[in-house]
């Protein structure tokens, strides 16, 4: 039962990331832009990723094109974000003391210490 | 003015003409949220996503800056009408959504190396040349620190964009009602 509510949850949170395209120049400002098609998959990817484990991130668009995925769980936080330069950076969280993690190019590396770093927060 | 560590702020102390004064740690500043997607709810207590803050903004580039809007300052139908031509949430049409910080929280956040400043508060009003909805002398700025990393070190600024949005932990209806996030 659990895999089924996830892939639906998931397929939830893949619709709502996509919503992000329609987002219209200058929404957020001079010369803001939506998250583009690559930012988007690279967001829905992680999202079907996921470790059985974890939550579902909170989704959340910039300015700039990016998609940033953050997770709670009680005093622990990661924050990712997928730039549309290709970069996915990393920062952990601990009460309010940051800890950048890693900065992955994704044309070279997979997002896989991503999923290790969620698996890390919920176990 | 209170500074817990040292930090390249010179702005700090300045009062540009038509600003009420330089930013006192005791002020909160105020912005209007965007998208309820911007709103993280972190143990019942709603913050701004660090999305919510464009990294062209705190890096000071191309004459940027976080903009907020000195509350004690700024009259409350102002900071309404501000941010309800910022706002996107159709949801919020009739009752923006704004989300404040207290500037001495602000002042308090350091950088990497846990003794220098992150982020300065600079009074910095608009004129009506280059501020679309008009000169705005309650205007601040929220600025990284001198000396800023370089543009490729994007750890770096990823980690300064949440420590400064997680610190807009105030957030509510321009009306003063509490905000439910919207799915």
């Amino acid at each position: 039962m659990r895999s089924i509510d996830l892939h639906a949850e998931q397929d939830t949170l893949c619709r709502r990331i996509h919503e992000f395209a329609k987002l219209e120049a200058g929404w957020n400002g001079d010369d803001s832009v939506a998250p583009n098609e690559a930012v988007i998959a690279e967001a829905c990817k992680i999202v079907r990723e996921l470790p059985n484990n974890a939550q579902l991130p909170h989704v959340s668009p910039s300015a700039d094109g990016e998609i940033g995925l953050s997770w709670l769980s009680g005093n622990k936080r990661l924050e990712a974000l997928i730039q549309p330069e290709g970069y996915l950076v990393l920062v952990r969280a601990l009460d309010h003391q940051l800890t950048p993690v890693a900065e992955i190019n994704l044309r070279e590396r997979s997002s896989s210490p991503l999923l290790e770093e969620v698996a890390a927060l919920y176990r | 003015m209170m500074t817990v560590a040292p930090g390249g702020c010179p702005d700090e102390a300045n009062v540009p003409t038509g600003a009420p004064g330089a930013i006192s740690d005791s002020e909160t500043v105020v912005r209007g949220v965007v998208l309820s997607a911007h709103l993280l709810d972190q143990n019942g207590t709603l913050i701004l996503t660090p999305a919510a803050i464009r990294e062209d903004d705190l890096a000071a580039r191309k004459g940027r800056s976080v903009s907020v809007l000195r509350e004690p300052h700024t009259s409350p139908q102002e900071t309404t009408r501000r941010a309800l031509a910022l706002n996107q949430q159709q949801e919020w049409q009739g009752d923006p959504v704004v989300a404040r910080a207290r500037v001495a929280e602000l002042r308090k956040l350091l950088d990497n190396t846990n003794s220098w400043r992150l982020v300065c508060v600079n009074a910095d009003p608009t004129t009506a040349a280059l501020d679309s909805l008009g000169a705005c002398p309650t205007h601040g700025s929220i600025v990284r620190s001198d000396p800023k990393p370089n543009v490729k070190d994007r750890l770096s600024w990823f980690a300064a964009r949440i420590a400064v949005a997680t610190a807009f932990n105030l957030v509510s209806h321009a009306s003063g009602g509490p905000v439910t996030p919207i799915p």
